[in-house]
């Protein structure tokens, strides 16, 4: 019997002999191989705009706009355009400078919150900038300024538009007119704002009992689907159109919540599922993101608040980006539009600390590294142990395709102090590991197990304290580190493994 | 588990939940024609996958339209799941993704409105294969000229286990934004990572319906879950801790949570007790928040929970009875500002009244905690999946009683009867719930060595309806009565009608009186027909200084 042609046209079905239906369908026997002998991938995998936004790792969340100036972290709506005056424009490179120094990546600024007071000069509402209450207000274009500090720093940028506006008239009223009129042009013109964004930010929040002034209707609302309301498939296919590396954070189903705002994901973080654990066996590729407070009181600033310190916020780093998590972490720009100068003190405290602290990767100066299995190489490319410490990111250790679990084994001439071991897995092909052991040796031949209860999946990052605690700061002393993957969905593949 | 079917592609569903889920506009592509699509192929989400890079050459081939490989009668029913002659073949590719799937360009677009449709399609996948399939929308905004069709519009995965080897009848709810149109559907056969694998497997698809009802065609289980019955919660943040009910003021009755499994099945252990017109209050104790509180019955005991809601609140024989959320509104009709039911700990469903005319029986009873969802499953939402927020399902019989039941007993060579005036049990009724005591009365020449007590709803009937005990038959030895012949029955098995047979054998008169005989050697014994022993037995009846005892 004949195979149908490539796709099978009805209307040929219809009179062609020739393609008439197979009474018994035959399989194809066609083989591919995939290059190089590299693994075949564990779906799923992150797509390129995923595995490049997993990358900025660590970004800072700039809460902005008009609740700084009513002392408020959700309007109402109903804030009259003249409150929102700054007494400097605001300077989004000064926000961009000081996180940078604590060694951040990137940043999202909001620009319009749920009180719908926009940021920039729209053309979907007067409820903007354009009618501020001063000439600093009404000079304030956020997107427009933020992008291009970004762009200056080599940072990577993005932006917090809440699909909830209390403001907009059409918001909630059983018709798509929101939509069609307010949101999806509003989120064209964020993204004109640069092709080279990274993330935009949609807030979960959908009305409720919080009681809005929607066009002056003053009343509760509240939708039942946001993922259909807001179009988000269309809309995200939008904004890719323009921005093609920009994820869709939140409901936009490109990266996740990583279920609380406290700081922390689990030890056990599936890149795939929902919460601080993830899940093992979900089907798309959608890792999570924290979302934490670097001050003591709200998203927006407020008189009187003040950070926390950099041991604080590095204890958050290490049970965030430590944990296969990106952390965005929240720095208010005061009425001034400027980071508070305790802020910006804070932010250099925790740079140093980060570069102190993992700064100074022992694994390269190891006289030795061995590994118990290493996959056999292809025709450009092997699988090398020395490709852990290349810092090539396309490169990676591997075993062959049986092999679930092998060890990598580090000596170095003279004892040393280790603190943490951080282990990378080559995501491109999925992740993989779900088990795990460190163990630290003096004489090569008494291991002792190193966080032992805390050593399950890897994923894009893995920082383990050797002390078990991220709280503590204290060293294991040892000759030899020995890192055994236990069980993995699939051959282990690893790209970096440091040691501090 | 198998349990029934029914006819594929009867004009009426298995399990139809009436004029609120009416079949409008339904699209149908059987593959017995070229109707209903315009042309087929394979797709992948995938952005690497071989098949759209090109390095697989032929990707067409990948389908076909084939005879259906299965047309065999189901064993017990006699009846083909799907008896079509031609069904749709995908080879599922191990160089695939977990999204790979067979794609259909549809003949009519499917315009979408802000309801979720459903689609129903028949899959069958070889021995060995269980994973879940997933549907995947292709389509645009029809008021975008320049979009391509082939944006992603939604993913929507199978719930639960799928058989292997032989036909399932899925459904998919899907929902986009009202501008949206599908243009075509993709449907995943293995939703699994196929790096593992080394050969490929043929998967068979048939029977593709859209349309606006969420049931199944085929019926194959009773009372079904949307996920693994055997699933372990998923999050530490959420959890039901324990049920109460509340019936027309009464003490409370209290159902233990599992917390190891979102699925709790207690209908073997817990019974609900209410008659005909009272008030059932459910209290559900969670911990977490942004959770609701549904309760279902199934009256016609149909094996199914079919919600019933017009204007907001449940209709004349909804089988959802009582929520806490839905789209809006509790099963009162009040505005609610969102599905965030639990108050200090506590989600209270509004009461809900046991229709006057319910017959007297037992029905199943479900309790779910849930967010804005009536399918007494668990919400299917790939964003808002029961077991992912935290949701879970308890299960329990509802026992609808009057307040006295009948009594009977029948059987040869002796009698039982109404312990307090020694008269025949066959005309009486006696309270529901309360211990009653009989007495056996052997005739003349017999002793009883017990009774058979069958106890509950139908007892002619099977004891299990749809996985729901109807009864208990219980034996109680003759060493449970006391002196007088008499047995207390337990109030617990009061539970309905009281079936009893008295067990007589032929013999003398039981032993009622058992003592520990003491040690006395020195006194004359005699057996239990009178002769005289040389001792005592070392086991069994006899009689020393004229009390019978037994060893």
């Amino acid at each position: 019997m004949k195979h149908l042609q490539t796709y099978l046209l009805v209307a040929c079905l219809a009179c062609a002999t020739s393609l008439k239906a197979q009474s018994q369908f035959e399989p194809v026997t066609e083989t591919y191989s995939y290059a190089d002998n590299e693994p075949a991938p564990v779906h799923p995998v992150p797509s390129h705009r995923q595995l490049l936004w997993q990358e900025t790792e660590f970004y800072a969340f700039f809460h902005f706009g008009m609740n700084t100036f009513t002392n408020s972290e959700w309007g109402n709506g109903g804030e009259a355009e003249s409150k929102f005056a700054p007494t400097k424009v605001p300077n989004p490179r000064q926000w961009l400078e000081t996180v940078k120094a604590a060694g951040m990546k990137g940043g999202i600024a909001v620009v319009k919150h749920h009180d719908g007071f926009c940021l920039w000069p729209t053309a979907t509402t007067t409820h903007s900038v354009v009618n501020a209450g001063n000439d600093n207000g009404r000079n304030t274009n956020i997107p427009e300024a933020f992008a291009a500090a970004a762009r200056e720093l080599d940072m990577k940028y993005g932006f917090y538009v809440s699909p909830w506006d209390l403001n907009s008239q059409y918001w909630g009223d059983g018709t798509s007119n929101y939509v069609n009129k307010v949101f999806l042009p509003q989120c064209i013109e964020l993204a004109k704002y640069g092709s080279d964004q990274f993330e935009m930010w949609f807030d979960g929040a959908t009305g409720g009992d919080h009681a809005g002034y929607y066009g002056g209707a003053n009343t509760t609302r509240t939708i039942a689907n946001a993922a259909t309301y807001y179009d988000i498939p269309n809309l995200r296919q939008k904004v890719h159109e323009i921005a093609p590396n920009c994820v869709i954070w939140g409901v936009g189903d490109e990266a996740r919540w990583i279920g609380n705002e406290a700081g922390w994901a689990g030890e056990t973080n599936w890149a795939m599922g929902s919460g601080e654990s993830g899940n093992i066996n979900g089907w798309k590729w959608k890792a999570g993101e924290s979302d934490a407070k670097a001050t003591n009181m709200g998203w927006f600033w407020h008189s009187g608040e003040s950070p926390k310190s950099a041991n604080e916020l590095f204890k958050i780093y290490l049970e965030t980006v430590g944990r296969n998590a990106t952390l965005i972490l929240n720095f208010p720009p005061d009425k001034s539009g400027e980071l508070p100068a305790a802020d910006v003190t804070v932010l250099k405290q925790l740079g140093k600390l980060i570069n102190d602290r993992l700064g100074t990767d022992k694994a390269k100066t190891a006289t030795h590294v061995e590994a118990s299995a290493t996959r056999s190489a292809g025709s450009t490319r092997n699988y090398e142990v020395a490709n852990l410490t290349d810092d090539e990111k396309d490169t990676y250790w591997a075993t062959d395709d049986n092999t679930l679990s092998a060890t990598i084994t580090l000596e170095w001439e003279e004892q040393q102090s280790l603190y943490y071991v951080m282990l990378m897995e080559y995501i491109k092909l999925g992740q993989r590991v779900k088990n795990f052991t460190i163990e630290t040796s003096i004489d090569g031949s008494t291991w002792t197990k190193r966080a032992a209860s805390s050593t399950t999946t890897i994923g894009y990052k893995r920082i383990v304290p050797l002390s078990g605690s991220t709280s503590n700061y204290s060293a294991v002393k040892a000759k030899y580190l020995r890192i055994t993957v236990n069980d993995a969905k699939g051959c282990p593949t690893l790209h970096t493994l440091s040691v501090f | 588990m198998f349990i029934a079917w029914a006819q594929v592609f009867t004009p009426s569903f298995i399990g139809s939940t009436g004029a609120n889920h009416a079949t409008l506009m339904a699209q149908t592509i059987d593959f017995e024609s070229t109707t209903g699509y315009s042309r087929l192929g394979v797709y992948d989400t995938w952005e690497q996958s071989p098949f759209r890079t090109g390095a697989i050459a032929s990707p067409s081939l990948y389908v076909g339209i084939t005879d259906n490989p299965d047309t065999t009668p189901d064993q017990e029913t006699a009846i083909a799941p799907n008896a079509s002659a031609k069904v749709l073949a995908v080879q599922r590719s191990r160089f695939g993704s977990n999204t790979f799937g067979a794609r259909i360009d549809l003949a009519e677009k499917i315009e979408m409105t802000t309801a979720t449709r459903y689609v129903h399609v028949m899959v069958l996948k070889p021995l060995g294969e269980t994973s879940n399939v997933m549907v995947i929308g292709l389509g645009k905004r029809r008021d975008w000229d320049d979009q391509s069709p082939d944006t992603e519009q939604f993913w929507q995965p199978s719930s639960g286990t799928i058989a292997d080897g032989r036909w399932n009848d899925l459904v998919f709810p899907i929902a986009t934004n009202e501008y949206v149109d599908i243009h075509s559907l993709v449907i995943v056969p293995d939703l699994s990572s196929p790096h593992l694998r080394t050969s490929d497997f043929v998967a068979y698809i048939d029977n593709i319906e859209v349309n606006d009802n969420p049931k199944p065609r085929i019926v194959t289980t009773f009372y079904p879950v949307n996920f693994d019955a055997e699933q372990a919660p998923t999050r530490s943040d959420r959890q039901l801790n324990s049920i109460s009910i509340t019936v027309s003021g009464e003490t409370a009755q209290s159902i233990t949570v599992n917390k190891s499994r979102v699925y709790n099945n207690q209908v073997e252990t817990k019974f609900i007790k209410a008659k005909p017109g009272s008030k059932v209050t459910v209290k559900m104790s969670y911990s977490g928040n942004w959770m609701s509180g549904y309760a279902y019955v199934d009256w016609d005991n149909d094996g199914q929970f079919k919600p019933l809601i017009a204007d907001h609140v449940p209709t004349v024989g909804s089988e959802l009875v009582s929520y806490t959320y839905l789209d809006g509104y509790n099963s009162l009709g009040t505005t609610q500002a969102n599905g965030n039911s639990v108050v200090s700990g506590t989600i209270t469903c509004p009461a809900f009244k046991i229709p006057e005319d319910t017959p007297f029986g037992i029905y199943r009873m479900r309790l779910k905690v849930d967010w804005n969802d009536d399918d007494a499953g668990g919400n299917i939402n790939a964003n808002n999946l029961l077991v992912n927020n935290g949701g879970c399902i308890v299960d329990v019989l509802l026992n609808v009683h009057d307040d006295n039941v009948d009594i009977s007993a029948n059987q040869l060579n002796g009698d039982v009867l109404s312990a307090a005036d020694d008269m025949a049990l066959s005309d009486k009724r006696i309270p529901f719930g309360r211990s009653y005591k009989v007495k056996a009365v052997p005739a003349p020449g017999f002793t009883y060595t017990g009774i058979v007590l069958t106890h509950g709803y139908n007892l002619d009937g099977p004891q299990y309806v749809h996985g729901n005990k109807q009864f208990d038959v219980d034996s109680i030895p003759a060493a449970s009565f006391n002196t007088d012949d008499e047995y207390n029955i337990p109030a617990a098995k009061v539970n309905g009608e009281v079936r009893i047979e008295g067990l007589f054998t032929p013999g003398p008169t039981a032993i009622n009186t058992i003592e520990p005989a003491p040690h006395s050697p020195d006194t004359a014994v005699y057996s239990i027909d009178g002769r005289r022993l040389a001792s005592e037995p070392r086991s069994g009846v006899f009689i020393s200084q004229g009390k019978k005892y037994l060893r």
